[in-house]
């Protein structure tokens, strides 16, 4: 059985307990999956308080629709989806959707832990130049790179924690690419 | 060619993360040998993916879980109901059950009682039923016995509320010959109160029920729970 089938296993068994109202598990839920759910959120939406909210929201949702979860999908995904779809419900209710805009919020993050490696100055620029150009994406196509890259998901997952054809995240994916090259063949 | 290359380096960013299976993967593979500009399109990729990769982890704060936690507490007794079918199937075998014995144990119908006379030597017996306006009768019962009975009860309990009925009863002997008849008439009441109070009764009794099995059930597993024979979550 593969890792992520055995992932899975474990967490479909969690939430069989949470549709049965264990809190216990809900603890053990919520330690595997808050902290990739509220950076994948907080790439979204940009605000350190809203992100918060949103999780909170989320994780409401896990609790309450439990006893929903109908094995269609992995459980990683189905919880994407709802982080997903809230966040993009939030910007929507913001219109921010449509336009790509600057990160003004990144100094209001936290200061968190970094790697504990150690960085020359020209790679340090070339991964802030990076992070700068994912963060001018707009949050559909920040999300396909995100959702790709930094939590391993294949392009069906996408689809399905997107809610949209498999070929719109290829063509999202696409252009995020050529962007983020093109960002940074102007910056050299 | 040209078509298939470009499809293909659609697929790079997931060739790259590891979720690229089979076929996909193989073709893959088999242009990196060949083409350069893939080949070149999959270093930046990795290289895209590899920073995406390392972001900086941001860290929510400490009482998250906590409001959560307190909001699902709070949250439990106020968790959203839908009624599953078994639910209301359940339910409505109840219902029904009870409202067949509500309307035979108060019979909102007539009861009749017919006393022949005991020289009457009778062996059928047919029962006719008519309102007022029609002018046929329609047989109801028919009463077929050797041991003729003396008294014969009629409960008619399915009838329109507020309507007068004629009944009657035609007894013959063995040779089919008219013995006795008789004719009574008999009306139902023209409030349909009673039926109204059936119908209430049996769905209070009904929910009633319900919730004795459901907080019977629940008492069970905190009983259960607190004795130690199911594991307490």
């Amino acid at each position: 059985m593969s890792r992520s089938l055995q992932t899975d296993k474990r967490d479909k068994g969690l939430l069989n307990r949470i549709a049965d109202g264990s809190i216990e598990a809900f603890n053990l839920f919520y330690e595997i999956y808050y902290l990739h759910l509220y950076n994948y959120i907080l790439r979204l939406v940009k605000d350190p308080f809203i992100s918060e909210e949103i999780l909170q929201e989320t994780f409401v949702s896990v609790w309450l629709g439990a006893k929903k979860f109908k094995n269609r999908s992995l459980v990683k995904t189905w919880v994407f989806r709802i982080a997903h779809n809230k966040s993009v419900s939030w910007l929507r209710k913001k219109r921010f959707l449509l336009t790509s805009f600057e990160d003004n919020s990144e100094k209001t993050y936290r200061a968190e832990e970094e790697k504990g490696t150690e960085y020359n100055a020209e790679n340090k620029i070339f991964e802030d130049a990076i992070y700068r150009a994912v963060n001018k994406l707009s949050p559909k196509h920040r999300a396909v790179i995100e959702l790709s890259f930094k939590y391993g998901f294949s392009y069906k997952e996408i689809a399905h924690i997107m809610n949209c054809p498999v070929g719109t995240v290829k063509s999202r994916m696409s252009y995020a690419i050529k962007y983020l090259k093109q960002d940074l063949n102007n910056r050299n | 060619m040209m078509n298939d290359k470009n499809k293909l380096s659609r697929l790079l960013p997931w060739y790259a993360n590891g979720t690229l299976v089979g076929k996909e993967r193989a073709a893959i593979d088999n242009c990196l040998l060949k083409s350069v500009k893939m080949k070149r399109d999959s270093k930046d990729i990795d290289i895209i993916r590899s920073i995406v990769k390392n972001e900086p982890i941001h860290y929510p704060s400490a009482s998250l879980k906590d409001r959560i936690i307190e909001r699902i507490d709070k949250g439990q007794t106020v968790r959203k109901y839908k009624l599953k079918p078994a639910d209301f199937f359940g339910s409505l075998i109840i219902w029904v059950s009870l409202f067949i014995i509500l309307w035979l144990v108060f019979q909102p119908g007539v009861t009749i009682q017919w006393y022949l006379p005991i020289d009457s030597k009778s062996e059928t017996i047919n029962i006719y039923r008519k309102t007022i306006s029609s002018h046929n009768f329609k047989i109801i019962d028919q009463i077929s016995t050797v041991n003729v009975p003396v008294q014969i009860i009629l409960n008619d309990p399915v009838l329109i509320p507020g309507q007068n009925y004629i009944y009657r009863i035609d007894a013959y002997d063995t040779s089919g010959d008219l013995v006795y008849q008789n004719l009574v008439s008999a009306s139902t009441s023209k409030i349909i109160v009673n039926q109204i109070i059936l119908i209430l009764s049996s769905i209070s009794l009904t929910l009633a029920i319900y919730i004795l099995v459901k907080l019977y059930t629940k008492c069970g597993i905190i009983y259960m729970k607190t004795n130690g024979l199911i594991k307490n979550n």
